[in-house]
């Protein structure tokens, strides 16, 4: 499956967000949205899913515009993990992780979606957690909970909203090699924001910079990531280099307004 | 054991078996209806009076007392307040269906409406008779006496149907209750139209059984928070534990009111507030902190 992005503006009342977004986001591939504060990547995130209706444009999963699908078909193509998400601390991991089954059933979890549950559990390593309440959890577990209630919904493409905020460093390098892995061994399509660049770098097969409501550059990290773009977009002067293979971005000070 | 004479058994099956029966039922359908409107509107304080339907009701019935637009009686009084709270869920719920409100904006209001319309119950009250207000504030305290089986069946089927298309939306609940409307939606849940849904019917129960039994409101608001702190927030142990719970406190209520003074009887309404208010208070101080609170 291919997600497009044709021509795809989004304004909050007066103020536009974003204008004329054109993207593509392929299975098996992981793709990572960046950018300053407010250049909309999250607001991006939630047009793909069809979860905020763009003032024009679309998005198309294959041929279907995603706004003409029902939320329970959106649902099923689209696995959402948010930057905030307050959990019901009565549900255990297992529980929860049913919930996302929700597209797939009819009013009740049947044996087949405790099945689906419990593998992804599995696969995810939190067998061990299942009956534990997720008040219980830590910020990390916790968000590889959330991951997994997304899993759970076997959707073709996954997006994930700043999923590394907040978490120690082991929690970032896991998330992001889980993100990687989804990609490569699931075929599932990953489109995540982050703001660890370096991560990027390492980890994305894409990567769309949004700069000013439009998208600066969209291909390989180690194109978009580049000194010009992010002077562009971030208003900052960094320097490139070499650490064994990976290559790595430090960021050397930011610019005065006159630069 | 001697058999029962003719007398005790007419006693038992016109005046306390319905009074007992009804308590339950009318305990049961506004603990459940108090959890769907806490569960759809994120609002630990929410009850199923939230949307100003027992300010309706109660101008519904004074209407009744004074006007008898739908003739002379008990009957004439039930339909007016029933007639009024349908007219005030059908505003407020037009409006959030129609100017797309949230849960905050449908709770607003229904705030407004609730002084609207208690503003004009108490003008009615300032121009009716001292019979007739007697007859309003007796309504307004809430009472088990005087139902009918006939009412009984009807408060059971509301129950019946409100509890199984509230059981097949457990785990939409659980959703709204906890993530909000974009997490429900992201997993393919219409959160507006469950709130609305829902809504319209919690508001349907809530009519029925208040045209009924007049207002008692801390039982929509309490049997949840108990239920909740005893089992947790998982929705499909949630909603039969509150219909067990506020079938139980309504039911310890009427028999304390009935009892305590005897052979003067207490409305449940105060009863329930009396003696559930300080008691909701010590279940809240003395939770673990962290827990539910």
């Amino acid at each position: 499956m291919k997600l497009s992005v044709r021509d795809l503006s989004f304004r909050y009342k007066e103020r536009a967000i974003f204008s004329g977004i054109c993207c593509e986001m392929a299975a098996s591939s992981f793709t990572c949205l960046i950018g300053a504060n407010g250049a909309g990547k999250s607001t991006l995130l939630k047009c793909l899913n069809g979860l905020l209706r763009p003032a024009s444009g679309r998005v198309l999963a294959d041929e279907a515009d995603v706004q003409s699908l029902s939320l329970k078909q959106r649902a099923q193509i689209f696995g959402y993990v948010p930057q905030f998400t307050v959990v019901n601390p009565s549900l255990n991991v297992m529980e929860t992780v049913i919930s996302g089954r929700m597209p797939r059933m009819s009013g009740k979890a049947s044996e087949a979606d405790v099945t689906a549950a419990e593998n992804v559990l599995k696969e995810m390593g939190l067998l061990a957690f299942a009956l534990r309440p997720l008040q219980q959890l830590s910020g990390g577990e916790r968000q590889r909970v959330l991951i997994a209630r997304a899993l759970a919904q076997e959707p073709r493409f996954m997006l994930l909203d700043e999923p590394t905020s907040n978490l120690d460093l082991r929690y970032q390098l896991d998330t992001m090699e889980l993100m990687r892995e989804l990609a490569k061994q699931r075929g599932i399509g990953v489109v995540a924001v982050i703001h660890d660049l370096n991560a990027v770098l390492r980890f994305a097969d894409q990567a769309i910079l949004l700069c000013d409501g439009v998208v600066l550059s969209s291909e390989a990290p180690e194109k978009v990531i580049s000194k010009e773009n992010l002077r562009a977009a971030f208003r900052i002067e960094t320097d490139f280099t070499q650490a064994r293979e990976l290559r790595v971005m430090v960021p050397r000070h930011s610019l005065r307004e006159n630069e | 054991m001697e058999p029962i004479t003719h007398t005790q058994e007419v006693i038992l099956t016109t005046l306390r078996l319905p009074r007992v029966v009804t308590a339950l039922l009318v305990g049961g359908a506004l603990g459940l209806c108090g959890t769907v409107m806490q569960s759809t509107t994120g609002n630990v304080m929410a009850s199923p009076f939230t949307t100003g339907i027992s300010s309706a009701a109660g101008l519904g019935a004074a209407i009744g007392i004074l006007f008898h637009p739908f003739g002379v009686g008990e009957q004439s009084v039930i339909l007016c307040a029933f007639s009024v709270a349908l007219v005030n869920a059908g505003v407020v719920y037009g409006l959030t269906a129609a100017k797309r409100l949230n849960a905050g904006g449908m709770i607003l209001v229904g705030v407004a409406l609730n002084f609207l319309f208690g503003s004009a119950n108490s003008l009615l009250q300032y121009a009716a008779s001292e019979d007739q207000l007697a007859q309003i504030v007796h309504w307004s305290f809430g009472s088990l006496t005087g139902v009918t089986w006939p009412q009984i069946f009807i408060l059971t089927l509301c129950l019946l149907i409100a509890f199984a298309v509230f059981m097949r939306l457990a785990w939409s609940f659980n959703l709204m209750a906890s993530g909000g409307d974009e997490s429900a939606r992201a997993l393919g849940v219409n959160a507006g139209a469950v709130r609305v849904g829902g809504g319209v019917l919690v508001t349907l129960v809530a009519a029925v059984t208040i045209s009924f039994v007049g207002v008692i409101g801390f039982v929509g608001i309490v049997a949840p928070h108990v239920a909740r702190m005893l089992i947790g927030s998982e929705h499909r142990c949630l909603l039969p534990a509150s219909v067990l719970i506020g079938a139980l406190l309504v039911l310890a209520a009427d028999s304390i009111g009935r009892t305590i003074l005897s052979p003067t009887v207490l409305p449940v309404g105060i009863v329930l507030s009396v003696i559930g208010a300080p008691l909701f208070l010590y279940l809240i101080l003395s939770q673990r902190r962290g827990r539910v609170y």
